[in-house]
């Protein structure tokens, strides 16, 4: 068994900040005979692993952005229904079969989620693009619907 | 305003996450599999020093940044100048070989 390095237990508190500090991280090649003891299940596994849907506005319309590291495109199903988006899908996360997961926070990420778009949102346009693990999805507004002059001519 | 800047060049500044973390190890080699989406390759680093494996990536999105950060100790046993990594769909892997020494020999058995 090793001891943690100085520097690398101030790395683990700098960013322990933002989540629970995990037993042992940080440490996981030196103490592997205890990793390899108990359940290999990162403490985030018990944690919803669904993708947050982000929108916002753009000039044409809106955009809709979710994280979905490791997803190619036929993992992801994209469906636009009485005014409502809906995302689902799944990640394969590699074939290892042949070896000893030492540390297992990625989950398969198996996911439904729905956001209702805004009234003025054309869901015919509907188009998505993953980049980097990244889908953003754009929607263009309805066309205006112009109000239209009527003359009044005078008799 | 100066932003406070480490030795290492990063800004202390930005916000930082911790990418979740897959990691599998075989005869030959650890393999670690991040989850760092929206980053651009460039914006990757991973440097070894020491005992320490450090990933750092930097993230743009919408004008806003932030900063993916996570290490690990490493042991010995892994060559350190062999160490590789693939940014692909917003997945980074590394792949830490281990030394020959290390690595399982079968032997010959000769016939006397």
């Amino acid at each position: 068994m090793r001891d943690l390095p100085r520097r690398g237990a101030s790395e683990v508190g700098t960013w322990s900040a933002f989540r629970p500090p995990l037993a042992d991280l940080g440490s996981w090649l030196g103490d592997l005979d205890k990793l390899f003891g108990r359940p290999t299940l990162g403490a985030e596994s018990g944690r919803s692993q669904v993708p947050q849907l982000h929108v916002s506005r753009t000039d044409e319309g809106y955009r809709v952005t979710a994280d979905l590291p490791g997803f190619a495109e036929g993992d992801v199903k994209l469906d636009a229904h009485a005014g409502v988006l809906t995302l689902s899908g799944q990640r394969t996360t590699g074939n290892w079969e042949e070896h000893a997961a030492v540390r297992r926070e990625r989950s398969s990420m198996r996911f439904a989620t729905s956001v209702r778009l805004p009234e003025d949102a054309n869901i015919d346009t509907v188009a998505g693009k993953l980049t980097d693990g990244v889908l953003t999805i754009s929607i263009s507004h309805k066309p205006e619907v112009k109000p239209r002059q009527i003359k009044i001519q005078a008799t | 305003m100066a932003a406070s800047v480490q030795k290492s060049g990063r800004s202390e500044e930005l916000p930082r996450f911790t990418p979740l973390v897959d990691i599998f190890e075989n005869a030959r080699a650890f393999t670690v599999v991040l989850d760092l989406p929206g980053v651009v390759k460039d914006q990757i680093q991973v440097s070894v020093e020491g005992g320490t494996l450090e990933v750092e990536a930097r993230r743009e999105q919408d004008s806003v940044s932030f900063h993916y950060a996570r290490s690990f100790s490493i042991p010995d046993s892994i060559e350190r100048d062999k160490i590789s990594a693939e940014y692909k769909a917003g997945v980074l892997t590394l792949t830490l070989p281990k030394n020959e020494a290390q690595q399982p020999r079968r032997i010959q058995i000769q016939a006397a």
